[in-house]
């Protein structure tokens, strides 16, 4: 591409045709010696001669001219007019009137950019000082494109809501589309109406929702898909939020090249690991959000690569500085945020001998049976078989229940083996050790509060009867109560009983804050449920140290999960979403559970199983290393806005 | 092992601290509603004839007028305030200013436009002791002491009205215009009422009441006015604006450009190179036509427009007066006489005996009094 020096015409400038309308002057060069230009009218491009004179509209012009034009675009509010009636019908307001029509300007309007109107309508949201620092930045200087790149547990999510309710409340955006991985849809839609009372619908199934409701939440997948792209595209959304972002690092993949391709006016990309492997990945988000700003792929090359390596950055003060053009990341040392201490506690159980090989004898049936047709990956009695192990490791009251339920329909498994087996359970399942640890573990704290979580209502019942043999009465939580009901325990459980035995439903988004331990009678083997149950009660608010005992009785499966979790990662030290981050790191290698289901029923002693777990702790053990180098390579890279000032 | 054996041997537990996050200290933002929010609302409900009563937990029970019953299709509801409350009773509305209850509740309140008339108190004394001194310097000159004339009351009216910008982030501001009867420009504020003045509802010192013509009139000015004031803060926020959105109009065309040279010069060299997967995808002309479609967003996602909203109007009988004050220097007497709004008990900038214009400073001019311009 030439420039021609004697020619008053320059790329970017914007022209205006008397037949077109006004361009934008995309080359200029020459054509077997004449001078030409193309230019872009309404999606169409032309070539125009250099030579004549075209109308150039300057992006110099000054302020007031520009003002004058665009004074065309002022709005008198149909409102105006009516008030002329109302005046010439003569009634005037009786005395306060006007004073309370002009509050009720006050409290409509919002003045500035200062205040967030937004905030006021959130329920049951802890709002931080850096959020908000973070939605001034995102809607004042970067106008609505930008990454949002904050650690882990910080609110990416509150904050992004915040920045869209604000466009929603201020009219800038009618329509957005949040795209969200699959599994979170529901989630996602739960907590933009709870908190910010946003009704959003999933769009799904063959036909969508695009543009017949204007706020909707799908999954990148879907969204993108070739059914529905054309589709998407024409509902013309405002503002386009992308959760777990980093989905888009790869330019090369179909979900960049459809947002790239969306380009909505308003963009938010929610990760807080724009780059893994290749600093290539960071290029490609800051691209996506505002292309340019770190220039071509060729220039941020030569400009921000070390030679060859792909994940060394050079020249990062200045790269800093661009950056802060399309990214805010708030790092958890800046805020305020304070966390009391966990204290963690492996309450080792005792079993009996009859337990023991109980234990032993399931576990072999559902090897042998997951081994076999009948349960293996995909079969029916999969999943039942899986549930089975857990519940061994929860109560024999819950496997009990199983064993009997299979005895009863084996379909394909041995009922001969099925019915002796429930039998010894039931026998079990009256003196099992594991509640007599933990009616010695209660009687040990003294009176104070504590939460029981256990995967399972079966094993919560006979929790709650063993208590009540004791004289504790505890307050019951589970997800099949109603809402009145839901409240009604947790007030219980805040005002007069020291215990509350809950289910996973255990009160997700509740303030349990005034109880400080956590009991977990059986352990999950998702380190995401476990990371859950604790975050009921070690979360923002928390004034006391946390403690955290864990039940788990040796040779079980929980025993290994423990083993890993613990002792390999440290998961318990992690913050809130670490972990999170850390399986994601892993999950090329399918769900966790699985894993270790599959680990555990493939191990045909002691000795090779120690050896199965052994490796996938280290498996975790990289990717935790992994994550940390993120980390590091993260706070070295990008721009942050300084620390809380209280 | 028998249970009793079990119960006497200790439970082992291995106890471990992992080391404290950081220490304790709450720092999130208060999340409670401001407390005359709560007010404004009750005050409203009651003025719609709505029956309030207070209910468990803070929360109000309304019974709606019949007004509002019709418009939100329900005979009661129930208000909850607590922004932390987790879950709300069925049926109740969660009530704040930006939640979907409150902007209900606001757009109705807004809905109509309001005309009042009031009377603005006088201020008392209605003029500073020192006259006209406060606001007029003098050099070489001495002020005598000032005759504040009898307060009559005069005809003004005032528009009270929202502006709206579009364009970057969406901005609002209140915005009150006071005129005088001949429909004059008098002052403006951004706020909602006329700041400094006292007022008292009823138009009880002006008995005649103005012709629809003239209200027409007032209205036609009043909108004038605006178009004058909002041409002046369009370009303000223009200026604001502009380097935001001609930053990032450069950076797209440099983008932009750079990207179509090197595609260019990747198809004059014709070659496959290992690092094909790294350039960006695209043809130039494909990338011309993107470049353009990203302008035209840019610029329409900047583009300024506004919109006026007149929602109040108020008639207003206002206290004035005239002053009257001598300026003495030897054997030069001046007799100067001006306005005074009693309101505020501000007098009006005294005129230049010479050109008659609003003075700032007078001094001695061949033998005379002037103004600096006439000086």
């Amino acid at each position: 591409m030439t420039e021609l020096m004697d020619n008053p015409y320059q790329v970017g400038q914007r022209l205006r045709h008397p037949q077109f309308g006004e361009g934008l002057v995309v080359e200029v060069h020459t054509d077997r010696g004449r001078e030409m230009l193309e230019v872009v009218f309404d999606g169409e491009l032309r070539r125009l001669s250099a030579q004549r004179e075209w109308e150039v509209v300057s992006p110099d012009a000054p302020a007031t001219d520009r003002a004058i034009a665009e004074s065309s675009s002022r709005v008198w509010h149909a409102q105006s007019d009516r008030l002329l009636e109302v005046w010439q019908r003569g009634t005037a307001a009786p005395a306060g009137r006007f004073e309370l029509r002009a509050e009720a300007e006050r409290w409509a309007g919002w003045a500035g950019s200062d205040r967030l109107v937004s905030l006021d309508s959130l329920r049951g949201v802890e709002r931080f000082p850096h959020q908000i620092r973070v939605c001034h930045k995102v809607m004042r200087d970067l106008n609505g494109r930008a990454i949002l790149a904050d650690e882990v547990g910080l609110g990416k999510t509150i904050e992004a809501g915040i920045v869209l309710k604000e466009y929603l409340l201020r009219g800038a955006v009618r329509t957005v589309l949040v795209l969200v991985p699959a599994s979170l849809c529901e989630q996602w839609r739960a907590e933009l109406w709870e908190k910010f009372e946003l009704d959003f619908v999933v769009s799904r199934g063959p036909a969508g929702l695009w543009g017949r409701h204007p706020l909707v939440i799908s999954s990148l997948e879907t969204a993108r898909h070739e059914r529905h792209r054309r589709r998407v595209r024409g509902a013309n959304y405002d503002l386009v939020i992308v959760d777990e972002a980093h989905r888009l690092r790869n330019h090369l993949t179909l979900g960049w090249k459809f947002i790239n391709d969306l380009n909505p006016g308003y963009l938010l990309l929610l990760t807080a690991t724009p780059v893994q492997n290749d600093m290539r990945e960071l290029y490609n988000l800051a691209t996506l959000v505002r292309p340019g700003t770190v220039g071509t792929f060729t220039q941020f090359r030569r400009d921000f690569l070390s030679g060859h390596d792909k994940r060394s950055p050079r020249n990062t003060p200045r790269l800093r500085v661009l950056l802060e053009s399309v990214m805010v990341r708030t790092r958890r040392t800046e805020t305020n945020l304070t966390f009391p201490p966990r204290k963690v506690e492996t309450l080792w159980v005792t079993q009996t001998p009859s337990e023991r090989a109980l234990y032993r004898q399931i576990s072999e049936f559902v090897a042998e049976a997951v081994r076999g047709e009948t349960g293996a990956p995909g079969r029916p009695h999969y999943f039942t078989l899986m549930v089975l192990q857990k519940e061994m490791g929860s109560s024999w009251a819950a496997a009990c229940s199983t064993l009997e339920h299979l005895s009863r329909s084996p379909d394909g498994l041995d009922p001969r083996k099925l019915k002796p087996l429930a039998a010894r359970a039931a026998e079990v399942s009256t003196s099992p050790s594991k509640v007599r640890s933990l009616l010695r573990c209660l009687a040990g704290l003294g009176g104070e509060k504590a939460i029981i979580f256990t995967q399972f209502r079966r094993t919560q019942d006979t929790l709650v009867a063993a208590l009540r043999e004791q004289g504790i009465e505890p307050a019951v939580f589970h997800g099949e109560l109603g809402w009145r009901e839901k409240e009604e325990v947790l007030e219980h459980f805040r005002t007069s009983s020291q215990v509350l035995v809950s289910t996973e439903a255990g009160g997700e988004g509740r303030n349990l804050q005034f109880c400080r331990i956590v009991i977990n009678y059986d352990l999950p083997w998702n380190p995401m449920r476990v990371e859950q149950r604790i975050g009921r009660v070690h979360r923002l608010g928390q004034l006391h140290p946390v403690r955290v005992i864990n039940l788990v009785a040796r040779g079980t499966i929980e025993a290994y999960v423990l083993e890993i979790l613990d002792r390999k990662i440290k998961m318990f030290e992690l913050i809130v979403g670490e972990m999170e981050e850390i399986l994601g790191a892993w999950q090329p290698h399918g769900s966790f559970e699985d894993e270790i289901f599959k680990r555990w029923t493939e191990s045909a002693n002691a000795r090779v199983r120690k050896r199965h777990f052994t490796e996938l702790g280290q498996h975790l053990l990289v990717a935790r290393r992994l994550y940390q180098q993120q980390k590091d390579l993260q706070t070295l890279l990008y721009p942050t806005l300084g620390k809380d000032s209280e | 092992m028998s249970p009793a054996r079990t119960a006497k041997r200790p439970a082992r537990t291995a106890k471990r601290r992992a080391p404290a996050a950081v220490a304790v200290k709450p720092v999130h933002v208060s999340s409670e509603l401001p407390a005359e929010w709560r007010t404004f609302v009750g005050r409203w409900l009651e003025d719609a004839s709505c029956d309030v009563k207070d209910a468990a937990r803070g929360d109000w029970e309304i019974g709606l007028s019949a007004t509002l019953q019709k418009q939100w299709r329900r005979q009661r509801v129930r208000l909850v305030f607590d922004p932390q409350r987790p879950t709300l009773p069925r049926g109740a509305w969660f009530t704040a200013p930006g939640s979907g209850a409150g902007r209900k509740l606001l757009e109705v309140a807004a809905e109509h436009p309001e005309f009042a008339c009031r009377t603005a108190l006088a201020h008392v004394p209605g003029a500073p002791e020192d006259g006209f001194a406060s606001v007029c310097r003098v050099r070489g000159l001495t002020w005598s002491p000032p005759r504040l004339g009898p307060v009559h009351y005069e005809r003004r009216i005032s528009i009270h009205s929202v502006v709206t910008r579009w364009g970057g982030l969406p901005w609002q501001e209140p915005w009150v215009l006071l005129m005088g009867a001949d429909g004059r420009f008098l002052e403006w504020d951004d706020g909602l009422d006329i700041p400094g003045v006292r007022t008292r509802d009823g138009l009880y010192q002006i008995t005649d009441a103005p012709s629809d013509e003239q209200r027409a009139e007032w209205m036609a000015h009043a909108r004038g006015h605006l178009d004058r004031l909002l041409g002046e803060r369009v370009a303000e926020w223009e200026q604001a604006v502009a380097a935001q959105r001609d930053d990032e109009l450069m950076r797209l065309g440099g983008f932009f450009s750079s990207r179509i040279e090197e595609e260019e010069e990747r198809l004059r060299r014709r070659t496959g190179s290992s690092d094909e997967g790294d350039l960006e995808q695209g043809d130039a002309k494909s990338l011309k036509l993107e470049w353009e479609r990203r302008t035209a967003e840019v610029r329409h996602r900047w583009a300024l427009r506004t919109e006026v909203r007149l929602w109040g109007v108020v008639e207003w009988s206002w206290p004035v007066a005239q002053l009257e004050q001598e300026l003495r220097t030897g054997a030069v007497h001046v007799r100067l006489s001006g306005p005074v709004d009693v309101a505020r008990g501000r007098p009006a900038q005294p005129a230049c005996p010479n050109c008659a214009r609003p003075a700032e400073l007078l001094m001695r001019t061949h033998g005379s009094v002037g103004c600096e311009h006439c000086a």
